[in-house]
């Protein structure tokens, strides 16, 4: 069971008061009006948010990425509070000169300290990086920087759960009281068994408290009946897999939605499904679930 | 950081290979017979890259592909390689990685190029990627699904061009397939052609829909190929098949002469391994072209030859071990210590000596082995195979290939009892022009326990790859990444040389990488 993933950034996740002042860079829009919006939207897209210092301009460290005029080696600040994103599996780097390729690299100056947002170009001898949106820093930065990301990952978060609470047509809280395999005539089970298949499982759930939809149509103590992916393939491993006894925060979709092909033999009258890590949450997102209601 | 490599002699091939050899006399394994001196010099890597030091997940069902104009470069693909989850993933969350060597697989990068496609809320992923080098050279044509499920429908394939690897910023990928991919399409295996200057790709897939290739039935087995960028396809499995054809291989000729291999489903556990043969050169993409082998008679009998249908079957009806038995319910560390897929132990290739000579690889159940492999050789338009090559007991993830020369390279991985211990090992057998000698390497022996059985996902993986350039044979496969299990290999992550063995870095613990390999003559 997994939360939404507020906690993953690296480094402090001090969540202040919203910046009173405006930070303004280019690239990277900070407004007082959206602050997060746009520092979300460029998260959202990246693997790397550190802060470095601009080397050399036209120069790169590895034999993959020839110098261009977009190509920019920087120092990242050893200072590890400052590297905020980074794949858990690399070696840290803190400390490093590494490449970045930048879309305008007219702004950019030698000596000149930025915060990038970046995802991977290339990885081997030495580091590139593509620039997904950069901002103008100075250490008095850093508290802001990490409430604003801190913010902006919160903002991602809800924005998924408001989306997939939108395609729900039911959001309850509820106990799994039963699952089964979903059992199929026979020539019907062949065709229904390929490798990326998901076998699907059914659960019986007991609603303890409806969310969605709001003002009836199921009401507390009802049975409702879901498929979920029983697959063990890797296409599946964040799928939910209910645990009888276990209470959930189900974001549930008539599996009337599925392709005939994708529930072969299955009626889905009355029947729901989950298959995202999303659809099933622990009773804890309860408050935020309700935040992102329509 | 250099690149780690644990300490070893001035000639690494050749100890690789005295290893290697010892290894398997050890193992009462037989000696190279035909010919009196060792052929064949083994160089491996793990292509992992550097800066991945504390990488621990698990990277099987590798591919690799070699340029045919250019053999310095190639390109190895594997789950997980790059990317991943937000705190895992290297590429931008649109973007699939595979590593690309320069410099003939002794330093490799690791690219973003391969467009995922979210499933319903945000996943992405890119499943059963295979690689190859068009016959140009200029193209690297990558096939792979994503979305592998996508919730409303089925998973979707899609095949893209990349180029420019020379520059990791120019480095593209163009599609092949529309741009939404083909839908409801599950475990694609590619082939380009060879030809020089051939720019043709064809896939073999279960094809997912209402109206099967023998309607009513299971039957699923399609072939898709795109002759420069003009798609077509086929229904390749015309029988009636109980359940969905799992997995459809190819393999082309030069000259355009393509054959496919799959096994037809007569009931959940018996199969009879089919051979369709084709044209993919100079026809007409919109037409059916797979029909060049059939059956001849009005036979009924699934399990009896001589139906009147298209397609070979070429072995009786023989048991294949069913995925349920696999994947119990609750999870189970299966059988085997890894995982066996649904039956598509399958591998073909076809001599680019002889546009007839096709040699098989397929897996079934016999005996007391929970998998037994067998390499066969089949003569294009007989009735039956030619001849039986090998017999692996407990073998999986087979891989062929044809050198220049005729030469084939057969490679699998194997599960060995000894004891109270499994191990998995990596085995590595090329033949002479006629087959009637074969030089043995063992590539890599490992516990089976180690890393343990990690639920949801495959372990030892679906398949690995075997290519051949000219006389030289390229592979990949994934094992345990414990150095102590690697002596000859060389390794691009850090390792910690502080003891008398290097290890993995402290506290990185045991997982699946994927290792490149090179076979090649020796003076």
């Amino acid at each position: 069971m997994k939360t939404l993933g507020a906690t993953r950034l690296v480094g402090a996740m001090v969540v202040a008061a919203c910046a009173s002042r405006t930070l303004s860079s280019q690239g990277l829009l900070l407004t007082p009006t959206s602050p997060t919006q746009t520092v979300a939207e460029a998260l959202a897209k990246s693997r790397f948010v550190f802060t470095a210092r601009v080397q050399r301009l036209n120069a790169t460290t590895t034999g993959s990425v020839k110098a261009t005029p977009n190509s920019v080696i920087v120092s990242v600040r050893a200072d590890s509070d400052t590297v905020w994103v980074a794949p858990r599996a690399m070696r840290s780097i803190s400390g490093r000169s590494i490449t970045v390729v930048v879309d305008d690299p007219q702004p950019l100056s030698v000596g000149k300290v930025v915060i990038f947002f970046a995802a991977g170009l290339a990885s081997d001898s030495g580091l590139a990086l593509r620039e997904v949106a950069r901002g103008n820093f100075s250490p008095s930065d850093r508290d802001t920087y990490t409430a604003k990301l801190s913010e902006a990952r919160e903002h991602i978060v809800r924005q998924r759960l408001r989306a997939a609470v939108g395609r729900s047509a039911v959001v309850v809280l509820a106990r799994v009281d039963s699952v089964t395999v979903v059992s199929l005539p026979d020539s019907l089970a062949a065709q229904a068994s390929f490798e990326h298949a998901p076998l699907w499982r059914r659960a019986a759930i007991q609603v303890e408290r409806p969310f969605k939809p709001q003002g009836g149509g199921v009401g507390v103590g009802a049975v409702l009946r879901l498929l979920f992916p029983g697959s063990q393939d890797i296409g599946f491993r964040h799928a939910p897999k209910p645990v009888v006894g276990q209470r959930y925060v189900f974001l549930l979709r008539p599996a009337s939605v599925l392709s005939p092909r994708n529930r072969i033999g299955i009626d889905p009258n009355d029947l729901y499904f989950v298959a995202d890590s999303v659809d099933a949450l622990p009773p804890s997102d309860t408050t935020r679930v309700r935040l992102v209601l329509p | 950081m250099p690149p780690t490599k644990p300490k070893k002699s001035k000639k690494p091939a050749l100890i690789g290979t005295i290893v290697s050899i010892i290894g398997l006399a050890g193992a009462g394994w037989w000696l190279p017979s035909g010919s009196a001196a060792v052929a064949y010099g083994v160089d491996i890597v793990d292509v992992v890259p550097p800066d991945w030091s504390t990488d621990a997940l698990p990277q099987p069902e590798p591919n690799v592909a070699v340029n045919p104009t250019n053999p310095q470069v190639m390109a190895v693909s594997a789950i997980l390689l790059g990317w991943g989850e937000e705190d895992v993933g290297f590429c931008p969350p649109d973007k699939g990685g595979i590593v690309i060597s320069l410099d003939g697989g002794n330093s490799w990068s690791l690219r973003c190029v391969l467009p995922l496609v979210a499933n319903t809320l945000g996943a992405r992923v890119a499943g059963d990627v295979s690689l190859d080098f068009a016959g140009n050279g200029t193209s690297l044509l990558a096939t792979y699904l994503s979305p592998v499920f996508g919730g409303a429908s089925v998973s979707t394939l899609r095949a893209v061009e990349i180029t420019g690897w020379d520059d990791a910023q120019t480095t593209i990928a163009t599609n092949i397939t529309p741009a939404d991919g083909i839908a409801n399409t599950d475990l694609p295996h590619s082939a380009a052609s060879p030809a020089a200057g051939s720019n043709t790709l064809t896939v073999g897939v279960n094809k997912i829909k209402d109206d099967n290739c023998a309607s009513g039935t299971g039957a699923t087995g399609t072939m898709y190929w795109w002759i420069n960028g003009t798609e077509g396809s086929e229904c390749v499995e015309r029988r009636a098949s109980r359940g969905p054809t799992q997995a459809v291989r190819p393999a082309v000729h030069e000259s355009g002469r393509a054959y496919g291999v799959f096994f037809n489903s007569v009931t959940d556990t018996m199969r009879r391994l089919v051979i369709v043969g084709g044209n993919v050169a100079n026809a007409n993409a919109t037409t059916a072209t797979f029909n060049q082998l059939v059956e001849t008679g009005s036979e009924t009998d699934p399990c009896k030859d001589g139906d009147g249908n298209v397609g070979i079957r070429l072995t009786k009806c023989i048991e294949v071990l069913d995925e349920e038995v696999i994947f119990s319910d609750p999870p189970t560390p299966p059988a085997m210590g890894g995982q066996i897929r649904k039956p598509n132990q399958l591998a073909v290739a076809v001599a680019p000596t002889d546009k007839a000579r096709v040699y098989i690889a397929y897996g079934s159940k016999t005996g007391s082995d929970l998998m037994t492999l067998k390499l066969v050789r089949y003569i294009s338009g007989a009735k039956a195979i030619d001849k039986v090559l090998r017999t692996v007991h407990n073998g999986i993830n087979p891989a062929v290939a044809v050198d220049a020369h005729g030469r084939v390279g057969f490679l699998y991985q194997r599960w060995v009892v000894r004891g109270a211990d499994s191990l998995w090992e990596t085995n590595l057998t090329i033949s002479n022009p006629n087959q009637t000698s074969w030089e043995a390497h063992l590539l890599s022996r490992t516990p089976a326990a180690e890393p343990q059985y990690w639920y949801g996902l495959p372990y030892i993986g679906d398949y690995i790859d075997l290519v051949a350039v000219g006389d030289t044979f390229y592979g990949v496969f994934s094992a345990n990444n414990d150095p102590v299990h690697h002596p000859t290999a060389r390794y691009l992550r850090p390792l910690d040389t502080g003891s008398p063995n290097p290890t993995l870095p402290p506290g990185v613990p045991v997982s699946m990488d994927p290792f490149f390999f090179r076979a090649y003559r020796t003076p």
